[in-house]
């Protein structure tokens, strides 16, 4: 690969899935500070290993394992650079989302989720990956996955139906 | 095709709840037969739309010009020894076996070809420019992603953005200038050697400020010495980006 084809080749990446890493990387990091950044390291990593990279197809789930190890050194350097943010915690913009109060609720039962059964759930439900897809990048047997995706949206289901239940007992 | 095989109420759950769209022949005839669990079913596919909604992040603004510009920055690997001898060694027998041709195209450098080949694909001056014209938050967008701000007196900018050209992240401007609009390149991160150029009905002058450069080209090759110049006074400011690197 010349050099301009692979800029060429990492500037269709950055436009084809930045917007889909930030997503992914907010969603799995609870601040959207630490998403920009683990983004940018995702795309130097990448474009170090472009070269390995041989199917445009497999573009989307590559980077997205990347990110998935640029968040666990995140972990394994933490204590040093960043503190824990509790999702719950975080300031949102009211212009960044949707206000309708089932979306809301939803919104924030996500956050309660535990993230091991919310990383699987946004993959399958955001990015349409399958259970195959999702145990390679999440580096787990496809029996977990599926449980996890069970689990996910049980207790999803439990905590909005609960919310509605509260709700109408209050009003 | 079912086989014969029928799903009972908990497996065509289970399944549901794995994935909603789950397109397994005996779960899809267990829903047509089964209201509380079609019911169970439609709640679940209700839940995961939700959730695309409620998942929806506002992407930071020009995200992915600070990407590229980040990966331009960072990305200056040392190579090995052994290649850059290999390299040079390579360049010096070219030089000797294309010599006449080499001396030919010194006065032709690549860097300026690639400029005048990305200004042409544009085609901003030869149709009606008006139809590029570009919001004034993406050019404040773009000439902050080159690390610098909209110059006072360059004339009034209608087109902008962060290009890439010979491996290299720019902003690309077209600015209006009363009857002599030209282009206007920021190089953040390239140091190219001062000098003018004229060539495919281009006129450019390119001027190095520290470790940047800025060339201004047009077609007719009057007034670029002044746009050079409000550009220069702009561009030599240091200015932090949107990812606090002073640069």
């Amino acid at each position: 690969m010349t050099p301009p084809e692979k800029h060429k080749k990492f500037e269709n990446l950055v436009h084809a899935y930045s917007g889909w890493l930030h997503r992914y990387a907010y969603w799995i990091s609870g601040n959207r500070t630490i998403a920009d950044d683990l983004v940018q390291e995702t795309y130097l990593r990448a474009w170090r290993f472009l070269d390995s990279l041989k199917e445009e197809a497999a573009a989307k789930s590559w980077l997205t394992t990347i990110l998935r190890r640029e968040n666990a050194r995140r972990f394994e350097r933490k204590q040093l650079e960043y503190s824990d943010v509790e999702m719950d915690s975080l300031p949102a913009s009211q212009n960044d989302f949707d206000a309708r109060p089932e979306v809301v609720a939803l919104r924030i039962a996500l956050k309660k989720l535990p993230a091991t059964y919310r990383e699987p759930l946004i993959l399958q439900v955001i990015e349409g990956y399958t259970l195959e897809d999702i145990a390679a990048i999440m580096s787990l047997p496809r029996n977990t996955v599926a449980t996890r995706l069970h689990r996910a949206r049980q207790k999803l289901k439990h905590q909005l139906e609960n919310d509605e239940r509260i709700s109408n007992e209050l009003s | 095709m079912t086989n014969g095989y029928q799903m009972n109420c908990l497996e065509t759950r289970r399944l549901s709840l794995i994935n909603p769209q789950d397109g397994h022949p005996a779960r899809l005839a267990h829903l047509r037969e089964c209201d509380t669990c079609a019911r169970f079913a439609r709640q679940l596919v209700a839940q995961d739309e939700l959730i695309r909604e409620a998942t929806k992040v506002e992407l930071p603004e020009g995200f992915a010009a600070r990407i590229l510009l980040n990966q331009s920055l960072k990305s200056v690997s040392p190579r090995s020894t052994r290649w850059t001898w290999l390299g040079l060694a390579a360049s010096f027998l070219l030089a000797i076996t294309f010599l006449p041709a080499v001396i030919q195209d010194a006065f032709y450098s690549p860097f300026e070809t690639e400029l005048i080949a990305h200004v042409t694909a544009h085609d901003v001056l030869t149709k009606d420019a008006h139809d590029h014209m570009t919001q004034p938050a993406k050019i404040r967008q773009v000439l902050a992603s080159a690390g610098t701000e909209m110059p006072d007196n360059a004339g009034n900018i209608i087109y902008a953005s962060t290009c890439v050209i010979d491996g290299e992240v720019m902003a690309h401007l077209l600015v209006e200038n009363g009857d002599q609009p030209y282009v206007v390149f920021l190089m953040p991160q390239r140091s190219v050697a001062e000098r003018t150029f004229n060539r495919a009905n281009w006129a450019g002058q390119i001027t190095k400020i520290n470790n940047r450069s800025i060339a201004v080209l047009n077609q007719t090759g009057t007034g670029l010495h002044v746009a050079t110049t409000a550009f220069s006074q702009q561009f030599s400011q240091p200015v932090s980006t949107s990812t606090g690197r002073t640069i």
